[in-house]
């Protein structure tokens, strides 16, 4: 019996100078893998116009129906695409969102992209859906080239 | 008609034999296989505009449009060889150098044909590297939004405006490379807002404002149904976004009308989902309706039909022809075998409503298609605004004018877009329709065989003297043996009647000289009834004196001026109102003011707060078309399915659900499962209807009376010749105009833009003599009383004739006219005139 006490301990003694596995979490936080899919963003272009003209390509593609989008109208002194739609609504459900990033795949305009955030956890339901306001990037995240995949190559808007 | 020759060719290998003068394009669709058109449309000539139909054609070395090829004994085409598939590779790559690339913005996408086939045919990158052409986008009206950039310039639109709708509002300015669409006059389009252009456009060039970044196809649930306005029954698709319905879309493969729609039946789809919808049942409670359950606004009619009955009073109803087939019959059963009363009616407009012997020797005349109208030979339409009231046949008849001048007589009291173009009018003063009738009808007569009706016809008319017809009518006896040799100048003929007719005094001898006419000279006969379901109405026998099915009834009941005569003399216990409105309908708005008032007690029903839902004992709020199943019959006399393309408004029930739990309330035993079951009952009990049921699909054929031979000739009676109109008044109609129809569309918000209230139509002359300018605001006095309204000048109106359409509550016609006549001379005087800019 003393025996097996030592062997156990033995092993308990020699992990006591390795590394540890885990991460102390959330004061540390892991590197997300390059091809990882997060939260999404939409994205702005450079004179922060949105990108998003609300065609509703991702909600079409969305396998689990997350996003709802009503579109309006672009109207002189009231631009916010380029073209003459733009999305007035922009919602996603993170309850109902599985992060295929189909809706990522399926944007014409590069538009919606899934970023890196996971942290999602909260108290209520109505939180969990994102709205435009909390998915839009803001200038702080300054605008500019569109987030692409690795891989893939941003198209040229001439 | 003689056998057409028939020709057999060959596409990709497989035989196709067609009728001679049959288009490659049709030929092709018969083995299944598609080839891509733009210009090229199923009603319009073929063109030849945009080549993105080419196919090659052996032996001949090069290849030919398809959609203007016709089949050939022995000819073989390839529409699949390389050189097929390279000239449309490069046709596409020609249509796409102006093309802009935003499918992602436009609303066509999804649903369009240039993306269908640039798919399918296209390069997918482009050698054009020069600037595309750019335009800015411009509303063309409250309907229709231009994009130029993405015109491909097929002339679909200007052609159809042109060809079918007879308005001419689009033309092509400019030359090749720098060819563009524009109005008239390059301001607004000023035409009857069908926005059928927007559907013919292949591409997304014309778009719907109304619909505009509303929804996108794919996330619409779209449903088939029929349109509830007109007669035509036109088949739609009503597509609803998060409950609400967004757009009605017609497909080129479906219904009666194909990819056809009037302005109110596309823009007519508002109402069902209006915030304005009764939700709840109401019971009168000291004075005001107050809200209550289904069970006891039901207990309360069922109680009041209970002491109508012990008190030896009527039951009476009154029902709206826009109600289902199935609500009809079972509100028919319910009046009928549970009240043991026969008075029902659903004629309100109607001053002299036509018997019930007469009405089935209409029904004894075989239906004809409205897609007849491309083969017949010649057409009368009487005292009707086809065009106005009517739009489907009314296209259809000016298309056949347009394209192969087939010969139309037109005889109305105002000169209608269809008589302006036809080979002869009858313009009649308004009020001398019977005059006009018997005239025709003597000229008819005169030029036919001995034997049979024409002979009885000829005897009864040659006592007519032309005097006292071309006084009575206005017209003269040259006019109408014009009329006469223009219908006999085509092979087959039909005769339409409508409206005007229908609601003429002396309708019941207008009608019976229709008949004489179609049997004298060999034509069908049709009727063009008012409401989408007239015709179900009349089947399903919501009629004083037939059953469904056309049965004489033993001892026939009141039609709706007895009964709101009755009524206000205090002999109607329950009088029902399903759907039905007599104080915004019914010529005489104090009698039926009365009625309801002296009525033991009104149970209406209805989808809004109408005057006569507020003076109703109980209220209950019915199902909208769009929110039921069931099933309405069109002037064709085709049986058609309406699907519910909504969910039910608040506590709304459908018709006969309703007319069910009173049956049962009254201790009968109804109980039907559901619809089907209901409508297996139709079928069992109305033979007309063996149609009716779970497979009526859009290729539902029409039904015929069994056994019917035609009637005999009919003796036409004399009519009163109308007065002159009184020194400075202006006589005045009242109808249907082609924005609105009935009470209903007034909730509809397009069509409010298109006509937003009481409007005074009248001619240029009319209104210089009378001292009135378009948009001022007048006062109309009638013999019924005063009523406010814009003045516009043109429209249905005619030299002499005025005309007010009756759609806005507050100023229904009816208190404008009198009870008298449907025409009335109306004092304008202006109350304020129009603030031009
Ligand atoms: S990531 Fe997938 S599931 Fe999530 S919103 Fe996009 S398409 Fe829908
Ligand atoms: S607007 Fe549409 S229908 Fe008209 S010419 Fe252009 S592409 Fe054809
Ligand atoms: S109102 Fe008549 S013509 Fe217009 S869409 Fe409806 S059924 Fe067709
Ligand atoms: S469809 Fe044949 S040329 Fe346009």
């Amino acid at each position: 019996m003393v025996q097996e006490l030592l062997k156990g301990l033995g092993i308990t003694f020699r992990r006591m100078f390795n590394k540890p596995v885990t991460l102390k979490y959330p004061d540390e936080k892991m590197p997300m893998f390059p091809r990882f899919r997060g939260r999404h963003h939409l994205q702005r272009y450079d004179n922060g116009l949105e990108r998003c003209v609300g065609c509703k390509l991702c909600a079409a593609a969305c396998p689990a129906d997350a996003i709802y989008i009503e579109s309006d109208e672009n109207r002189p002194g009231h631009r916010v695409s380029p073209g003459e739609r733009y999305a007035s609504t922009y919602e996603i459900n993170m309850l109902r969102c599985i992060f295929c990033g189909y809706c990522e795949e399926a944007c014409p305009e590069d538009a919606i992209v899934l970023g890196k955030d996971y942290e999602f956890a909260t108290y209520n339901r109505e939180a969990m859906i994102y709205t435009k306001e909390q998915l839009l990037d803001g200038p702080e995240k300054g605008f500019g080239e569109p987030y692409i995949r690795s891989g893939a190559k941003p198209p040229s808007y001439a | 008609m003689t056998e057409p020759k028939m020709v057999t060719c060959t596409i990709d290998g497989r035989t196709v034999t067609a009728p001679e003068g049959t288009l490659l394009t049709d030929a092709a669709k018969m083995l299944g296989i598609q080839i891509p058109i733009f210009c090229s449309h199923h009603r319009l000539k073929p063109l030849g505009a945009c080549r993105i139909c080419l196919i090659e054609k052996e032996k001949t070395g090069k290849p030919v449009i398809a959609c203007a090829e016709m089949v050939a004994e022995g000819a073989v085409f390839h529409t699949q060889s390389e050189m097929a598939l390279k000239a449309r590779k490069g046709i596409m790559e020609y249509l796409l150098v102006n093309h802009p690339l935003d499918c992602p913005i436009c609303d066509e996408g999804g649903e369009c044909d240039l993306q269908d086939t640039s798919y399918e045919h296209g390069i997918g990158s482009s050698r054009f590297v020069e600037m595309k052409r750019s335009f800015d986008i411009v509303d063309l009206g409250p309907i229709v939004v231009l994009d130029r950039n993405r015109c491909i310039v097929c002339a679909r639109c200007v052609r159809y405006c042109n060809d079918i709708m007879g308005d001419s509002a689009l033309t092509i300015e400019e030359r090749g490379f720098h060819s563009q669409i524009n109005t008239r006059d390059g301001g607004e389009l000023e035409c009857q807002q069908c926005g059928n252009c927007i559907e013919v456009c292949p591409v997304g060039a014309l778009t719907s404002r109304p619909y505009r970044f509303k929804a996108r196809p794919w996330d619409l649930k779209q449903t088939e149904t029929v349109c509830n306005f007109c007669s035509n029954g036109c088949t739609f698709h009503l597509g609803r976004r998060e409950g609400t319905l967004v757009r009605a879309r017609a497909k080129k493969s479906h219904g009666v009308n194909r990819d056809f729609l009037c302005a109110r039946g596309r823009y007519g789809y508002e109402f069902p989902t209006s915030p304005e919808r009764l939700h709840f049942p109401r019971i009168r409670q000291g004075g005001s309706l107050q809200r209550a359950e289904w069970s006891d606004a039901l207990g309360q009619a069922v109680r009041a039909i209970q002491a109508a009955r012990s008190a030896g009073k009527a039951v009476t109803a009154l029902a709206s022809a826009r109600l289902s087939n199935e609500d009809l019959y079972l509100l028919q059963r319910l009046v009928r075998e549970v009240a043991a009363s026969p008075h029902l009616d659903h004629r309100l407009e109607q001053r002299a409503p036509l018997p019930g012997p007469l009405l089935k020797s209409l029904a004894a005349f075989p239906a004809l298609p409205v897609s007849a109208i491309a083969t017949l030979g010649s057409a009368l339409v009487f005292g009707e605004d086809v065009n106005e009231e009517q739009p489907l046949y009314g296209t259809s008849l000016l298309r056949e004018v347009h394209y192969r001048r087939m010969p139309v007589v037109v005889a109305h009291s105002r000169r209608v877009r269809l008589m302006q173009e036809a080979a002869s009018g009858l313009p009649y003063r308004p009020g001398s329709e019977l005059a006009a009738a018997r005239g025709l009808l003597k000229s008819l007569a005169a030029h036919q065989g001995a034997a049979g009706p024409a002979e009885e016809v000829r005897k009864m008319t040659a006592g007519w003297s032309w005097e006292a017809l071309a006084s009575g009518s206005g017209l003269t006896e040259a006019q109408f043996e014009k009329a006469a040799a223009t219908l006999y100048s085509g092979g087959s003929r039909a005769i339409y009647f409508g409206s005007q007719a229908l609601r003429a005094a002396e309708a019941p001898d207008l009608v019976r000289a229709l008949i004489d006419m179609a049997l004298v000279s060999g034509a069908s006969l049709v009727p063009l009834w008012d409401r989408s379901n007239s015709q179900g109405a009349l089947d399903m026998g919501v009629l004083p004196d037939l059953l469904p099915g056309y049965e004489a009834a033993p001892a026939p009941g009141w039609n709706t001026a007895e009964i709101l005569r009755r009524s206000a003399s205090g002999e109607v216990g329950v009088l029902i109102l399903a759907g039905a409105d007599p104080l915004a309908h019914f010529p005489d708005r104090k009698l039926a003011e009365n009625a309801l008032r002296k009525a033991d007690f009104v149970l209406s029903l209805d989808l809004f707060e109408t005057d006569a839902s507020e003076m109703a004992h109980v209220s209950l709020p019915l199902r909208s078309y769009a929110e039921s199943d069931g099933s309405v019959t069109n002037s064709e006399r085709r049986v058609q399915a309406l699907r519910s393309a909504a969910n039910p408004v608040g506590e709304s029930e459908a018709g006969w659900r309703i007319f069910e739990r009173l049956a049962t309330g009254l201790g009968s035993a109804w109980n039907y499962a559901d619809l089907l079951a209901l409508q297996e009952e139709i079928r069992a009990r109305v033979p007309l209807y063996k149609v009716l049921g779970r497979r009526m699909g859009p290729a539902a054929t029409s039904w015929a009376l069994p056994g019917a031979s035609l009637p005999g000739a009919q003796p036409v009676g004399e009519g009163k010749a109308p007065a002159a109109a009184a020194a400075g008044t202006l006589r005045v109609e009242s109808g249907n105009s082609i924005f609105h129809h009935g009470m209903l569309s007034q909730h509809n918000k397009v069509q409010l833009k298109l006509l937003p209230g009481p409007t005074l139509f009248l001619a240029a002359e009319d209104a210089a003599r009378l001292r009135l300018a378009e948009g001022d605001l007048a006062l109309l006095e009638g013999p019924g009383g005063k009523v406010e309204a814009r003045v516009k000048i043109g429209g249905p109106s005619g030299p002499g004739v005025g005309f007010y359409p009756d759609h806005f509550a507050g100023a229904e016609a009816n208190r404008l006219f009198g009870p008298e006549s449907p025409f009335a001379d109306i004092k304008i005087s202006t109350l304020s005139a129009a603030v031009h800019s």
